[in-house]
């Protein structure tokens, strides 16, 4: 019998969480820092989404909608929570690596180091390998800004990724 | 990134390349969390609904002046100054969050279908020309009975508001999951599950349609001759369980087509 059925919604959703999840995960991980907030980030995502499930399903690219709400969810959560994290161009004390694996969560902590807005213009402009125009319209900000925003951070945490990765940041 | 010593990209991708969400979890969470928020949405909306209400009232106008029926909150129209105008004078008029009394116990509130969307409702029809009502979906809540009532009346403000879409409150949903019954070879059934159907045609250009419909409707569907049998347009399935099956003929399907398909559907589980 040849048909073509009427999937249940939930379905086709978690179709949508299975090809997208791991994707989401880890920008809600280079953004957040932390585990948790990173499942708990993306989870709101997710949820705001099956919220409006039957209207995502039908647009041009479901997981662009996907990431960009999850990239205003964090800009939104980080407003609210007024946060007292402050962004700095000094390093972290204690950035060694020592070739061991372990280290490599220093780069979660270096990014961390800046501000939350900088922070997603970084991970959306190299992490999403999104465009400057693309990167402020999906969080809000002009391109000037975005660019400024860009280069000052890459500007803070060049040297410390430079301890991190001196394999790829030293000749 | 133009600064080959600085491979921020790279250094992004190993850092996470083998961290891996729990999506199975991520999933029910999700589909748990977001069901809430839906019904958070719908709340807020009526919420909203009464606000107009009220600032229609404060402001010295009617409902009436937007629709050609009568607003809920009847007392305070009559206070209105404003003369009553028809619906199509005002039609261009709906606004989301309009509540408005359709007689017989019935509230229609206003929405945009982007909103409709999100809401666990059933739209139950729609004007298919363009007009003031296009955007719009009413959803009309009340006396099932009434509801019914209107719909089979023709959901009468569609006719002022063109384009109007028709709603009733609860998400449909469909008799059964899945396909329910195979189709003999030759036929070909494309299912709408939500809606309980199945439009087949067959090799040779037949048209019949399937109706997945509730065993208590089974006595006066497998006893009525007008419903079922040969001479009505349709046979009946056997009683499958909770369920039974009418096939229903279409252009370019005889009446032994008919009851062939019928007898040959073969039920699943």
């Amino acid at each position: 019998m040849s048909t073509s059925n009427a999937r249940p919604p939930t379905e086709e959703f978690a179709d949508f969480v299975h090809a997208t999840g791991s994707g989401l995960y880890r920008t809600a991980l280079l953004l957040t820092g932390d585990h948790h907030l990173a499942e708990d980030l993306t989870q709101t995502t997710y949820a705001r989404i099956f919220a409006s499930w039957r209207r995502v399903r039908r647009a041009d690219n479901p997981a662009a909608y996907a990431r960009r709400v999850l990239l205003n969810g964090f800009i939104s959560h980080r407003r609210l929570r007024r946060n007292t994290e402050t962004p700095t161009s000094t390093l972290p004390d204690d950035p060694r690596s020592d070739a061991d694996p372990s280290a490599r969560i220093d780069l979660l902590v270096a990014l961390q180091r800046l501000s939350p807005t900088d922070r997603a213009v970084l991970v959306a402009r190299y992490w999403e390998d999104r465009s400057v125009s693309q990167t402020a319209a999906d969080l809000g900000l002009t391109e000037t800004a975005v660019r400024t925003r860009s280069k000052r951070a890459l500007e803070r945490l060049r040297p410390l990724v430079a301890v991190i990765f001196p394999e790829r940041t030293m000749p | 990134m133009s600064d080959p010593q600085f491979d921020l990209s790279t250094a992004l991708r190993d850092r996470v390349a083998d961290e891996h969400p729990d999506v199975v979890r991520l999933t029910a969470d999700a589909i748990a969390e977001g069901s809430r928020l839906r019904r958070r949405r719908h709340v807020v909306v009526t919420a909203g609904a009464a606000a107009a209400v009220g600032a229609f009232v404060a402001g010295g106008l009617g409902l009436s002046q937007l629709l050609a029926t009568t607003a809920v909150d009847e007392a305070s129209l009559g206070a209105a100054s404003a003369p009553s105008t028809s619906a199509s004078a005002s039609a261009g008029a709906l606004a989301t969050g309009q509540t408005v009394d359709l007689g017989n116990g019935l509230t229609g509130l206003v929405v945009t279908n982007a909103e409709a969307d999100t809401m666990d409702i059933t739209i139950q029809g729609a004007s298919m020309l363009t007009g003031p009502g296009t955007g719009f979906t009413m959803i009309v809540s009340g006396p099932e009975q009434a509801v019914q009532d209107y719909w089979s009346a023709g959901f009468p403000i569609g006719q002022d508001y063109p384009g109007l879409r028709f709603a009733t409150e609860g998400l449909r949903q469909g008799l059964v999951d899945s396909v329910p019954v195979e189709v003999p070879a030759g036929w070909t059934c494309e299912w709408f599950l939500i809606d309980d159907k199945a439009s087949c045609t067959s090799d040779d250009g037949g048209v019949a349609g399937l109706v997945i419909r509730p065993a208590k409707d089974y006595k006066v569907w497998s006893t009525s001759p007008d419903k079922g049998g040969p001479g009505s347009g349709a046979y009946v399935t056997d009683l499958h369980g909770d369920i039974f099956i009418s096939v229903q003929s279409g252009q370019g399907t005889t009446d032994a087509d008919l009851e062939k398909l019928a007898t040959s559907l073969t039920w699943v589980s």
